[in-house]
């Protein structure tokens, strides 16, 4: 079933020679596949260099988009396992973890809620990639359950239930955190 | 507590941060978390890890994406034949298998094949053989018509509704 979406025209004009329209796409939807791809890998560099990479493996295989989804919704997809893949290739490199994702700037504040936050996110590093990715974008809200099953290529179901043991275990993973961190003191 | 309330309990916990309990199953945890000081720690738990969660926001990465992005791409490849051209020789292609069935099913209609068997047909040996076969000569002709309206369908669809429906949508866009 074709749906309607509004970035279809701008990709018969891509198909059509007119390469430029393409920088309008990449600037709408660079913030996404940069997160995305920042979630899988845990280091903003080679997320960075996944990112792009996704975005001309999409411009190349744009004429066998089937438009049955979101172009969003496929870029996303192909951004996910760009990144999973980069992650394969690289495993060894990915256990330094970038230290801008370890202690966020939101989480770098003397308070205690915001210790708690950045226990969070060190805990979040223990999950999988999809448990991770699929997280991040149900909390950004701006996906729905739908399309965040579309991008990781799992059932909608499948995906709140990890959802929802991703953020027990995390609420398990920040206890033991914590209680290590109560030892050392 | 049971083995059951344990799984019910995990269930509720699960589902707290969203908010999205029915009104009994809030009323239940909110009773166990008034007795048991772990079901209380794990709710709080969950509350930062919802709350931290709804803080990380997005990532950015660096202004000169798009630039790169773009450097990067190549031209999309294009049919070294022009569509105009590729349409018209599919055209005189799908002409030619129309004009074969069309023959053919001529000569059926003629009754040019009536009494025509494969039989007939000069075979070395064949009389020391103690068998024979005996097929009407239109019965072969069949399969090629077949044949030929299966190509001439698929030579319609693949080189001119297709590219016809693609030029279209491209134009209306």
């Amino acid at each position: 079933m074709m749906i309607t979406d509004p970035d279809h025209a701008l990709l018969d004009s891509i198909l059509g020679g007119d390469q430029q329209v393409y920088a309008v796409l990449v600037d709408k939807y660079q913030v996404y596949a940069y997160t995305i791809a920042l979630k899988v890998l845990q280091n903003t560099a080679e997320a960075e260099e996944a990112a792009q990479d996704a975005f001309v493996k999409a411009y190349r295989h744009l004429a066998s988009f089937n438009r049955q989804s979101k172009f969003s919704t496929w870029l996303y997809r192909i951004v996910f396992n760009t990144a999973l893949a980069y992650r394969r290739k690289n495993r060894p490199a990915y256990y330094a973890v970038d230290a801008r994702l370890a202690v966020p700037a939101a989480a770098e504040s003397a308070l205690e809620k915001m210790d708690k936050h950045k226990y969070v996110m060190l805990a979040m590093e223990r999950l999988n990639e999809a448990d991770r990715t699929a997280l991040t974008l149900f909390y950004l809200q701006e996906f729905s359950l739908e399309e965040i099953a579309a991008i990781i290529d799992l059932p909608a179901n499948t995906i709140k239930v990890r959802i929802h043991r991703a953020r027990l275990r995390l609420a398990e993973e920040l206890r033991t955190l914590l209680q290590q961190e109560a030892l050392t003191l | 507590m049971k083995k059951k309330d344990i799984a019910a309990l995990e269930d509720a916990l699960s589902r707290y941060p969203d908010g999205s309990q029915e009104k009994a199953e809030r009323a239940w945890l909110e009773d166990l978390q008034a007795q048991d000081a772990g079901v209380q720690q794990r709710m709080e738990d969950l509350d930062t890890v919802h709350q931290a969660l709804q803080a990380q926001g997005i990532a950015r990465p660096s202004p000169h994406f798009t630039q790169r992005v773009m450097a990067a791409l190549a031209p999309l490849p294009q049919t070294s034949v022009p569509p105009a051209r590729r349409v018209w020789r599919s055209v005189a292609l799908l002409t030619g298998v129309l004009a074969v069935t069309g023959i053919i099913m001529t000569w059926l209609s003629s009754d040019m094949f009536t009494g025509v068997t494969v039989q007939q047909v000069a075979v070395p040996y064949a009389d020391q053989w103690n068998w024979s076969v005996a097929v009407k000569g239109k019965w072969l002709l069949y399969p090629i018509i077949a044949i030929n309206m299966v190509l001439g369908w698929a030579l319609l669809d693949r080189a001119i509704l297709k590219p016809l429906f693609q030029h279209r949508r491209l134009h209306q866009a």
